[in-house]
């Protein structure tokens, strides 16, 4: 398992303060209207407990005065007083509970843009695909642990605050007794809480600890609940030992946590007693005073009341839970802010890439291999000459996406150089040479927003434009698609959505397509297509190869794909095999050349070869 | 979708004590042990509340009456009841976590085998019902913590019979105290109403800030967001998103918290009237101070008792809402695990072949024909590939063959007998598929693969042989730890394949079974370069005809690629939802329709 950053973190605190930083900023006015209720809150119940006791010591006197006396009329004013600071009190409860959940809502949606900020700002991507990085994603969504958000914690803290501003306050009266006893008291029960809050947290600790253990029970769950392997959880049988697994992994997480917690108990013990004592010593204390006449009855229901208010410090609830639950969470998105501000993370240049490349980029004697596995290339020279296209291919796994990563400088090569017009990447700014590319990858992105949103981010600096995503829809073979669409460009692609609907593989793809075209159009000057058709069917597919050229003139174009219809338009192609460069040329030159790439391509072609066909045509069944 | 009505029926009362039992025989069934523990300790609260504030009062009466002793007396009840009141409050805390953690795991595995149990699609291909579980999935803490909520509502009516008992010994009027509290209630459960219909408003708004974070934070999103500079304007798109739904709650918000502040300003005028009450019953000598300070403390326990309540409502109604869910689920899969009529045992070996008569498919829900009056036969032991554009139903036929639905009209039929007469179960055990979206089990390489034969799981020859009729030998040999390399992305040292390895390995899986009588291969080799599919194929059909004299058997291939499909003994054409044309290769180009089109379409790139 790997290290949760905050080893030092051994309470609620680093999350508190990430929270109370965020809480301005995320919503001004709320903070300042919930730090009011928090004191609102405490007040309004020790006017309550003060005029208890002026009624209580009002009541002898009118007792004795009977109805209607002066002493009667003082017991009135108290039990108006009384009536007022009960009915505030519980008017504020509601509206307070609000305006927190209110400023909480805000906390959460606030810290989520820092997460998304936090991940797609490094020009790179390693950082994603890092276990440790990945750890503290997941953490800041809240998964993990029990899906408590940061809401919780906002609610939880204010909440928590509010019962002890209110304890505070009855403190402060029953310091009108004996001084030392409430701080006493409050020591005692501090002391307890503490004990047990630290315990919990240990324990929610501990239990992201074993994300990778609870991850895989996830994991299982998910298999069974989602749609991803119903086919061949049924086709297979696999009921049962889906559940099974995920029950092993699962209580193998959690047995030493119910373990751990059983010492719990001794801290019960410890904590009764204590508790017993602070209280039966004050009521001991007080009856005592009070009986020998020397605090009077007011008096003692003022300190009575304010003795039983003390008790919120021994109180442990939800809010606790939630408090201790969602605490990880929150630490993580600092942590992971503080992980990507790395200069590890970070990547070097500053050279502005505008008009690049006008020459070629060229790999020169690149390695590069993802940390901690093989290399994917040792030494691969390849240039890229600007303005034509470059077919690659190679088998599966021959490291084809991982030079288009190279290229965009999602990775810098681990030995080499690659440079742009003889610039070493490297000195050029990252993100300005990453936008001047544009890419359909095979993992393209299905954006669950509107159609004109799928093709409008291929720039989104550009002001929408329908003339221009028309454009890029024609080009992209999708103008029928879009016109097919309930709401033609303002349809949703979600079937989530009440008026959205959901797209076909190659359907998407031809979108992806749209929209790296439309970035091409707003300037990329390099198009990136990685198995640009392999979702299409035999129509669009062959729709789409016969307008290759015109798609890609002009363009630095580099293209990967298994299919020779695409790879044979390039002007120029590579055959790149176990990080080499084995083979290249034009489609004619490889053929002539007789090596591996026309070995692959005559294999194939002899497939559509048809001997005559001598059978008779009445044989065929029309349906 | 045509009717957006979602299946969960609203809850009538019967549902709500269905619920109810549900939830709480759930935490006996978790852990019995802890469950009667918490009861337990659920009840001794309320009565050492109720005896505290009589010690209170003993204690007020102690001091008027300048009684040394009896304060002693008093303060030491005060002292205990504080103990059990606050011990019991830990241990219930303590309790409940590992209940809730129990009764969180045991809901959890309950749904998996409901889920899991029910042999078709439906419920994870038809939109409302994926929504249902999709909701029951994420939101299945409720369960757990309604639990707790159940027991909680048990340990407040035992409170209230016992504040509303001493209560009545001061005066029966102030009995009627607590029903000053049903406006609040009542505010309460319309807020979490009002608060689950703005919740069901932000849904959408809410879903996409999801979707938002989510691809912001994945790594195969992650190239594209740089190459088009699209962080900040995701990052802002959820902010308009999010600032959209607070808007919605916000205005929810305002209304519930004035209606609640309303209730509350009702109890507090009740609260008022009885102190009152008492206070001039005092003035007129018929109660003591004592009386009055008992009176005091315990309105004030109505008070907590009412809000605990409406709390306890509050969650009630959520918590409900998702055992509702649950309920439905139960009945769902129960229905669809209804056994067999007429139930006949899936054939060991195919002497006819199969039969596709007059079928009609459209999926449930829905209003259109995916396969219309299909009608072709297959001879035991041919090799079929099925051809056609996106969206020609393709797919739909091989579902139908796995039983994953039932035809609309028409019946497929395995050596004459109509599929519904068989047990899904059993007949899937006499197949094998593979799938173009293939599941990327995160497991370990040799489970990846094994489970394609549960039985033989963790037998590394067997998974070595079905990779090797896979030709999928070399994924293994790249992967760090061979056979024991945890694969995927969601654990830590798993290691990522490329989508064509992926692809190989549940090929491999597919062919776990060493013998079946139907193989299915829908696409399965779209990632993979046309010369490794058409080995494949070969080599497999090859395999297939031999066995095929034994076991009659069938393989079923579907595929854009025509020079793997003119291999096939029967090419089946699917356009505009029905069978266009059936034939051999040289019989479909002779006839120079449809297939014949395709195939000079794909055949022109090599030339």
């Amino acid at each position: 398992m790997q290290s949760l950053g905050g080893e030092k973190k051994t309470s609620v605190w680093p999350a508190l303060r990430v929270v109370a930083r965020a809480m301005p900023e995320a919503s001004l006015p709320l903070t300042i209207a919930g730090v009011i209720g928090l004191l609102l809150v405490g007040v309004f119940p020790t006017i309550y407990k003060l005029a208890t006791g002026a009624l209580i010591g009002a009541l002898p006197a009118a007792t004795r005065a009977g109805a209607g006396s002066a002493a009667a009329h003082r017991v009135d004013v108290a039990l108006a007083v009384l009536a007022a600071s009960f009915v505030a009190q519980q008017l504020i409860g509601p509206v307070f509970g609000q305006v927190v959940d209110a400023l909480a809502r805000r906390v959460t949606g606030h810290l989520r843009g820092r997460v998304i900020t936090a991940a797609a700002s490094p020009p790179g991507v390693g950082h994603l695909e890092d276990p440790a990085t990945l750890d503290k994603v997941m953490l800041a969504q809240g998964v993990g642990t029990a899906q408590i958000t940061p809401r919780g914690v906002v609610i939880g803290a204010f909440n928590i605050a509010a019962q002890y501003v209110a304890g505070t306050a009855s403190a402060i009266l029953l310091m009108a007794y004996r001084w030392w006893l409430p701080l006493i008291a409050i020591a005692l029960y501090l002391s307890v809480i503490r004990r047990f809050r630290r315990d919990f947290f240990r324990n929610v600790m501990a239990i992201t600890g074993k994300a990778e253990s609870l991850r895989r029970s996830q994991y299982f769950r998910d298999v069974a609940l989602t749609p991803v392997a119903a086919k061949e959880t049924r086709v297979f049988g696999l009921g049962d030992w889906v559940v099974d697994r995920f029950r092993t992994s699962w209580l193998s997480a959690m047995t030493d946590l119910w373990a751990e917690r059983r010492g719990q108990w001794k801290t019960m013990v410890l904590g009764a007693v204590a508790f017993f004592s602070v209280e039966f010593g004050v009521m001991f204390l007080l009856g005592h005073s009070a009986a020998r006449g020397e605090i009077s009855i007011a008096r003692l229901t003022v300190f009575v009341a304010a003795a039983q208010g003390l008790q919120v410090f021994a109180n442990l609830s939800d809010h606790d839970l939630n408090l201790t639950w969602g605490a990880p969470a929150i630490t993580a998105v600092a942590d992971l802010e503080a992980l990507v501000e790395d200069p590890s993370v970070a990547l070097p240049g500053d050279t502005a890439a505008a008009g690049l490349p006008a020459r070629d980029v060229r790999f020169e004697n690149v390695s590069f291999a993802y940390p901690g596995r093989n290399e994917v290339f040792s030494h691969l020279d390849l240039t890229i000459e600007a303005g034509k296209s470059l077919a690659i291919v190679g088998d599966n796994g021959a490291g084809k996406t991982t030079l288009v990563k190279l290229l965009a400088r999602l990775y810098d090569p681990t030995d080499g150089v690659i440079t742009v017009d003889g610039t070493p990447l490297t000195q050029l700014d990252p993100s300005s040479w990453q936008r001047r590319l544009s890419a359909i990858f095979q993992d393209f992105t299905r954006y669950q927003v509107r159609a004109s949103d799928n093709v409008a981010w291929g720039n989104p600096d550009l002001a929408l434009d329908v003339a221009r995503l028309d454009a890029a829809a024609e080009r992209a073979g999708a103008t029928d698609l879009v016109a097919s669409l309930p709401h033609g460009w303002d349809t949703v692609l979600s079937r989530q959505f009440k008026d959205g609907t959901d797209l076909s593989g190659g359907q998407w793809q031809r979108l992806a397509l749209a929209r790296a075209l439309y970035a091409v159009d707003a300037g990329a000057g390099v198009l990136i297509l990685d198995e640009p058709t392999a979702a299409l069917d035999v129509r669009a597919e062959a729709e789409l190869y016969d307008r290759f050229l015109e798609l890609t003139r002009g363009l630095t174009t580099i293209v990967i794909s298994h299919r020779f219809s695409t790879v044979r338009r390039a002007d120029r192609i590579v055959v790149i095999e176990q990080g080499v460069v084995v083979e290249q040329g034009t489609h004619d030159e490889l053929m002539a050349a007789d090596g591996r790439y026309a070995h692959m391509f005559r294999l194939q072609a002899a497939r559509f070869v048809d001997a005559p066909d001598s059978e008779d045509e009445s044989e065929t069944i029309d349906a | 979708m045509p009717e957006p009505v979602g299946p969960v029926p609203k809850q009538g009362v019967r549902g709500l004590a269905r619920a109810f039992w549900v939830l709480l025989a759930s935490a006996f069934h978790a852990d019995p042990g802890r469950a009667s523990l918490n009861l337990a300790l659920s009840v001794v609260d309320p009565i050492a509340t109720v005896i505290a504030s009589l010690a209170v009062r003993d204690l007020v009466r102690a001091a008027v009456a300048h009684n040394a002793g009896a304060a002693t007396t008093a303060a030491l009840t005060i002292g205990v009841t504080a103990i059990a009141g606050i011990a019991s409050g830990w241990g219930s805390f303590n309790l409940n976590m590992v209940l809730r953690e129990k009764v969180g795991e045991l809901m959890d595995r309950r749904i998996m085998a409901l889920t899991l149990a029910v042999p078709t699609l439906e419920h994870h291909e038809r939109a409302d019902y994926l929504d249902e579980i999709e909701i029951l999935r994420t939101q299945r803490d409720q369960l757990s913590s309604s639990v707790q909520a159940v027991v909680m509502n048990i340990s407040m009516l035992c409170r209230v019979a016992g504040v509303v008992g001493v209560l009545a010994t001061l005066h029966p009027l102030l009995v009627l105290l607590p029903l000053f509290g049903i406006p609040s209630l009542f505010a309460a459960g319309t807020a979490e109403q009002r608060r689950q219909r703005a919740m069901e408003q932000c849904a959408e708004p809410l879903r996409v800030t999801r979707h938002l974070l989510e691809t912001a934070t994945t790594a195969g999103p992650a190239k594209e967001i740089r190459l088009f500079g699209l962080g900040p304007t995701l990052r802002s798109r959820h902010a308009d998103l999010w600032r959209e739904s607070d808007r919605v709650q916000d205005h929810t918000a305002r209304i519930s918290g004035a209606l609640s502040a309303l209730g509350w300003g009702v109890f507090g005028i009740g609260f008022v009237g009885a102190l009152a009450l008492i206070a001039h019953r005092a003035i007129n000598g018929q109660a003591d101070v004592g009386d009055v300070f008992l009176a005091l403390t315990l309105a004030a326990q109505v008070n907590e008792l009412v809000s605990g309540v409406a709390q306890m409502v509050t969650w009630l109604f959520s918590g409900l809402r998702t055992t509702g869910r649950y309920l439905w689920l139960v009945d769902y899969s129960a229905a669809a695990c209804a056994p067999v009529e007429n139930e006949t045992p899936p054939p060991d070996r195919l002497v006819h072949g199969l039969e596709f008569d007059n079928v009609t498919f459209r999926y449930p829900g829905t209003d259109v024909d995916v396969l219309r009056d299909v009608s072709f036969r297959i001879p035991a032991g041919a090799t079929v590939a099925v051809v056609g554009d996106n969206g020609a139903g393709k797919s739909t036929l091989v579902k139908l063959l796995c039983r994953f639905y039932d035809p609309t009209d028409g019946a497929v039929r395995v050596d004459g007998v109509d599929l519904r007469r068989l047990d899904p179960r059993a007949w899937r055990e006499r197949l094998s598929a593979g799938f173009q979206d293939f599941a990327r089990f995160e497991l370990l390489a040799r489970e990846t693969v094994g489970v394609g034969l549960l039985a033989d799981v963790d037998d590394e020859a067997a998974v070595r042989g079905a990779l090797g009729r896979a030709s999928a030998d070399g994924v293994i040999e790249s992967l760090p730890s061979g056979f024991d390399t945890q694969l995927g992305k969601s654990f830590g040292d798993g290691a990522e394949l490329s989508g064509g390895q992926w692809q190989k390995l549940a090929l491999g899986r597919a062919m776990m079974r060493p013998a079946p009588l139907l193989l299915l291969l829908d696409e399965p080799t779209a990632a993979l370069d046309a010369q490794t599919e058409h080995a494949l194929f070969e080599r497999y059909a090859g395999a297939a005809r031999r066995s095929a004299q034994s076991t009659g058997a069938i393989t079923v291939l579907v595929s854009h690629r025509f020079s793997t499909v003119r291999m096939a003994d029967v090419i089946v054409v699917l356009d505009g939802n029905t069978v266009r044309e059936v034939g051999s290769h040289a019989e479909l180009l002779a006839h120079d329709g449809l297939y014949a089109e395709l195939f000079e379409l794909q055949a022109r790139a090599y030339r």
